[in-house]
């Protein structure tokens, strides 16, 4: 595909520009509490959109639209799952972790339990979900790169990938308040803008949109119904229960749910936040639906066999260079937004928990943490690259339930305990991380994304061993069923420890 | 809310949890939760999942409804019926909640502990 | 693309061109200032509006591929007005915020509207649309006044876009919508997103060019009144204003300076100083004005100023009045060659000087004040135990005990009295007439006893006197003066008259003798108040204390008479009765 001049223009202008004006401001944020919470200064409604901006990520739009646009049916079945998961988020975990006060994995083992370990096997467990995100973001960001630029696959990827180990290193774009609420309006926007499009080709009518999808793809009629794409009731089972309890074993995420400074705000900014991303999920259907109408299937293929380039490849069609550009352009902001956070957290996690106090058993300097974290930092957007390199066919929202899945077994279980279950200790809490961490990594390395009879479908070429592409079904229980065992027959217990976090988890209590 | 509390707490002796997590107050405070939080958990989780189960198992929601709209798509948008319906529940009653547990750290720091 | 893309960077030059001229004139300035008024927000909107009319009209339009470059007056129903008037249109919204943006760009869309052609109701609804968001955008970016020039360049890109969908959404049916719209897209961001940029640079470069000019007229106001001080701590009024009028002829640069009492000119320095002296009268009305009403005046013209000469060079004056005390007691004029060369950094310098030097003057007096009473407190310290009167005194009875033990029995009382009214002094400014009376008549007494042979004083006073409040000590050091000065001399016949007599406003208390008086240069120094020698300061903190806690009205009238000797008094207005309430 050729470049075309008007749109990399417009596009390095818009993203050139967040960048420097983003990288300015981050600069000028001193405390990590202006970096949460913009100095208290956030309204109800505001924190609502940055909450949904943290939610929604880009990758995940980009992949959902395709999955959609080439599956129908099933490809929406990601959209409800991630919806979803924000029920399991605010019902089960939200309201405990904020009252504990932790918003890291990290943080919250340690309201609890002291042992190293326990941390250690937790960074452990955020590595991996940060390399499995990275993943995504960068498939979907060298994809852009790639259609707008019309450069190969490979060389997209590896400009993207040291163009932000650079960006990161330079500390730049940390995904501020205000950041996330830009991002959240113009995704938004430019998502509104692209339905209002589509359904003015259908003069409105919901129904003879429908209607006409019917007949513009080659699976005629089933594309409108579910089992196109997952044919295996266990399979999609087993998607759809990553999907929901991915999210809630993310904390780093939910960061940004209560951090105002009142209840009646953080409830105000659940109800936004909840209309934000529900009208967003309902979008990605019109998207969907417009890509595979508009655009067609061998187009989307053509430019990203996972088809994550349906979205902005719809803008396009309908919409002209210049709304292409820019979605493109806000896509990839945002995806550098979330990248420079991932890789830093899988930094330090590694640095202080792993590298400072199992390897260097707490006595690291500071300066030695410090560059610790550099080097992991590198090896973490190394690794991705190299990873990402080959997820090429791979659709984005695929990908980011992949890390779901993890975070779904290795993490949710503990999280889970720790508030909710008395007897949970230490050896517990390690045996829950290790076994639903190692069981979700080997069964993925098994699995048809990896191995696959059919040449340049997967990885690498032979039969899965396991049949399932994503084995929450089989990862999140075995995370359960190991710490289960593990307190069972570690025989530790704290019943005080667990008085004050329960406690503190239910009333909001807060030492001063 | 703990700010406040925060400036008393400072000459009050550590508290004790135990204490406040055997209390009346705080296990009904508990129950209340249960009751609220576990059914309404119970149900989100049986109708998400019903879609999946339902779609994989069974073809009667492909039935269209409304011209080529089947059942299965009124299906999948009640579930974000549902989710906008349960959220603002929840805030609403969170509030109530909020209430309950502001009553127990006064207590418990009114007496030390030693909330009745 | 590229050509449209030249033409646009140069039509926005144009504009950019009249706007930088808009920055210079104070109106627009006023915007800045984010003064919230509608009356100035529907003229701000209105303004913004014509200048995003005006970007309409220098714009360009497309007939199908080509580009008509004449500035568009009317159009045909095929052509598409590209219009660069979202530029006017957000930096309203960014400025006067959502009102004056929506408002602007109703005004804009309206035109656009009113042209027709493809896309002309795309072309209305983005316009108040667009300036409705920058301005509710604005605050919610940045907290400084006006957005940086990056920040604007980033809100400048998207309002184009916007309008490119609002094109495409209105107008779904032509398909060729796509392919202009893929024309004009990009150019119209570029061209649009920098001159916005370029233009919020402007205005931030105004902002900062009034701040640094206040700064520096601040900074200039503050260091001449520092250097004002010493000046005015002088005593003497010709003094005082030679040097203000130097200093400030110098350090402004103004043609002229003129500082004035109530009633003549103390000093003039720069030009016409040939026929603007000091100890000219004030005759002018402008003058007497600003003397009444304590409040900057300024004359504009030549006949406002009144100088009797035509060849004056003088044109405009800032006429400033210095306030003591609630009363204005000197001018100081500003003469300017023109009136134009007035401008509002010298009347707000010239405010600001003369509040800074009325604020200076207050706390001198004030401190003087304070010096005096001082200073009579320790005198009067002293006299409590002035040893030669003590003496003199005992003595005085010791020798009436044995002559009249009736009257040295009276003297010591009297000797007690006038002690113990020594000690009341230092705890009150004012003290009740009668109070006063009682402290001379003791003295009196003393003093006659003593020089019974030599001299007589009566003392006349109403038989109610006033519930007056005078300073302490004032009319006793008078007698003390006559005595020691007035009569010294006087071996015999000597006679000392302490009148307290009712006049229509004032009581007049005055101490008369008939010695030898006072000398010419005396009687000057005394009454130009200068007297600072040992002799005469009893006098003079006297004459200090009555001019400052009464007034200018009461302070000592002294003459020589005619039949010899010197009389003394001053005068205490009536409505002292009623200041009582401030000492207690």
């Amino acid at each position: 595909m050729k470049m075309d001049m008007t749109v990399v223009i417009l596009f390095l202008l818009i993203v050139i520009l967040t960048l420097v004006i983003t990288y300015f401001a981050a600069k000028r944020t001193q405390t990590t509490g202006d970096f949460y919470t913009a100095g208290g200064g956030l309204t109800g409604w505001q924190n609502g959109l940055a909450i949904a901006g943290d939610y929604l990520s880009a990758a995940s739009f980009l992949g959902i639209a395709g999955a959609i646009a080439l599956n129908g049916f099933d490809g929406f079945f990601y959209s409800i799952g991630f919806l979803i998961a924000y029920l399991v988020v605010l019902f089960l975990v939200a309201e405990p972790l904020r009252n504990l006060g932790k918003y890291t994995l990290a943080d919250m083992i340690n309201a609890r339990f002291d042992a190293k370990k326990v941390r250690g096997a937790a960074a452990l467990s955020t590595i991996t979900i940060v390399l499995f995100y990275m993943i995504a973001q960068l498939v979907g960001a060298g994809a852009l790169i790639q259609l707008l630029f019309g450069i190969d696959y490979w060389i997209a990827v590896l400009i993207v990938g040291v163009m932000m180990t650079i960006y990161v290193l330079f500390g730049g774009m940390i995904a501020t308040s205000w950041v996330q609420i830009t991002k959240a309006v113009l995704l938004m926007a430019g998502m509104v803008i692209i339905s209002f499009l589509v359904l003015l080709k259908y003069n409105f009518n919901i129904s003879t949109m429908f209607t006409e999808v019917k007949t513009v793809t080659s699976h005629g009629a089933d594309f409108l119904k579910p089992g196109l794409k997952y044919t295996e009731p266990l399979g999609t089972i087993s998607l759809m229960i990553a999907l929901v309890l991915g999210t809630a074993g993310l904390p780093h995420i939910l960061m940004r749910f209560f951090t105002v400074k009142d209840a009646r705000t953080a409830r105000s900014s659940v109800i936004t936040a909840t209309w934000t991303i529900g009208i967003f999920y309902i979008l990605t259907l019109f998207l969907g639906f417009g890509a595979a109408a508009f655009v067609g299937h061998s187009d989307i293929l053509a430019a990203n066999p996972g088809g994550n380039m349906a979205a902005p490849l719809l803008a396009k069609a309908i919409g002209g260079d210049i709304l292409f550009a820019f979605i493109s352009a806000v896509a990839f902001a945002t995806i550098l937004a979330v990248v420079a956070g991932l890789v830093l957290s899988g930094a330090s996690a590694f640095a202080h928990d792993l590298y400072g106090q199992i390897m260097k058993k707490g006595k690291a300097t500071d300066r030695q943490q410090m560059l610790a974290a550099r080097y992991a930092a590198l090896a973490v957007s190394i690794f991705s690259i190299i990873l990402a390199l080959f997820a090429q066919t791979l659709n984005v929202a695929f990908l980011v339930s992949l890390a779901f899945c993890i975070a779904a077994s290795a993490n949710l279980p503990i999280i889970l305990y720790t508030v909710y279950w008395k007897k949970f200790n230490t050896a517990g809490a390690i045996t829950a991380m290790l076994s639903g961490l190692l069981s979700a990594l080997i069964l993925v390395s098994i699995s048809p994304s990896v191995f696959s009879p059919v040449e340049g479908a997967a990885l690498f070429v032979g039969d899965p061993l396991f049949p399932l592409a994503n084995p929450a079904l089989v990862s999140v229980p075995l995370g359960f069923l190991g710490g289960y065992i593990g307190t069972i027959l570690s025989k530790e217990q704290d019943p005080v420890r667990y008085a004050e976090v329960k406690v503190k988890a239910n009333t909001g209590y807060r030492e001063s | 809310m703990s700010g406040q509390l925060d400036k008393q707490e400072r000459t009050m002796p550590k508290v004790d949890y135990v204490k406040v997590a055997k209390s009346p107050q705080f296990k009904k405070l508990m129950q209340d939760r249960k009751r609220f939080i576990l059914p309404l958990t119970i149900f989100f989780f049986v109708f998400y999942f019903m879609l999946p189960i339902l779609t994989s198992y069974t073809t009667f929601l492909n039935t269209p409804v409304f011209g080529d709209i089947s059942w299965v798509w009124i299906f999948a948008f009640s579930q974000f019926v549902m989710t906008w319906v349960l959220c603002t529940i929840y805030v609403k009653k969170a509030s109530s909640f909020d209430e309950q547990a502001d009553q127990i750290i006064a207590d418990q720091i009114e007496k030390g502990g030693k909330a009745s | 693309m590229k050509e449209l893309t030249m033409i646009l960077f140069e039509r926005l030059g144009l504009l950019l061109v009249i706007a930088f001229v808009l920055t210079r004139t104070p109106g627009f300035r006023s915007l800045l200032y984010r003064e919230y008024s509608l009356k100035m927000s529907i003229v701000h909107a209105f303004v913004f509006g014509l200048f995003g009319v005006a970007s309409t009209i220098t714009g360009i339009m497309m007939d199908g591929e080509t580009i008509i470059r004449s500035f568009i007056w009317t159009v045909e129903a095929d052509q598409l007005v590209v219009s660069s008037s979202l530029v006017a249109i957000v930096m309203a919204g960014l400025l006067g915020g959502p009102f004056v943006g929506f408002g602007a760009g109703s005004i804009a869309g309206a035109h656009l509207l009113f042209l027709g052609g493809i896309g002309a109701v795309a072309n209305g609804i983005v316009n108040p649309l667009t300036g409705l968001l920058a301005g509710l955008t604005a605050r919610f970016f940045s907290n400084e006044r006006v957005i940086s020039p990056m920040k604007a360049l980033f809100i400048g890109i998207f309002p184009p876009v916007l309008h490119m969908q609002l094109l495409l959404i209105i107008n779904p049916g032509a398909n060729g919508t796509v392919a202009i719209v893929n024309q004009i897209g990009l150019p119209l961001v570029l061209s649009n997103s920098i001159a916005i940029a370029i233009f919020t640079a402007m205005i931030g470069i105004v902002l900062r060019e009034q701040e640094n000019e206040a700064a520096l007229a601040a900074k200039q106001a503050l260091s001449i009144a520092e250097e004002a001080l010493p000046f005015l701590k002088k005593d003497y009024p010709q003094q005082m204003a030679a040097g203000i009028a130097d200093l400030l002829h110098e350090r402004l640069r103004l043609a002229a300076v003129s500082v004035t009492s109530g009633t003549e000119v103390l000093a003039h320095v720069g030009i016409a100083d040939d026929h603007h002296r000091a100890g000219d009268q004030i005759i002018t009305a402008i003058s007497r004005e600003a003397m009444r009403t304590k409040e900057m005046k300024i004359a504009y013209s030549r006949s406002e100023i009144q100088c009797g000469r035509q060849d004056c060079p003088l044109d405009a004056a800032i006429i400033i009045p210095v306030v003591e005390a609630d009363e204005a007691t000197w001018l100081i004029k500003f003469y300017f060659r023109k009136a134009q060369h007035i401008r509002p950094v010298e009347i707000m310098l010239a405010k600001g000087l003369g509040q800074l030097m009325s604020k200076q003057l207050n706390t001198i007096a004030a401190e003087k004040l304070k010096s005096h009473i001082r200073d009579a407190e320790l005198r009067n310290l002293q006299a409590q135990i002035n040893p030669h009167f003590l003496f003199n005194t005992l003595h005085l009875i010791s020798s009436l005990f044995r002559e009249d033990s009736e009257r040295a029995r009276y003297i010591t009382v009297q000797l007690a009295n006038y002690m113990r009214f020594n000690l009341k002094l230092v705890s009150n400014p004012l003290v009740k007439l009668e109070k006063e009376c009682a402290h001379v008549a003791a003295y009196i007494d003393i003093i006659q006893a003593r020089f019974a042979s030599q001299m007589a004083i009566h003392f006349s006073r109403p038989d109610h006197l006033p519930e007056v409040y005078i300073p302490p000590s004032t009319i006793q050091p008078l007698v003390e003066n006559a005595v020691q000065h007035g009569l010294r001399n006087v071996t015999h016949n000597g006679r000392i008259d302490v009148r307290i007599k009712e006049e229509t406003d004032t009581w007049c208390i005055s101490v008369t003798d008939n010695g030898i008086g006072f000398s010419r240069e005396r009687l000057l120094a005394m009454r130009e108040k200068q007297a600072e020698d040992a002799d005469r300061t009893g006098l003079n903190n006297v004459n200090q204390r009555l001019i400052q806690l009464v007034g200018e009205t009461a302070q000592l009238q002294f003459e020589n008479l005619d039949e010899g000797g010197c009389k003394v008094l001053f005068r205490i207005p009536k409505t002292m009765q009623q200041r009582k309430e401030e000492i207690s």
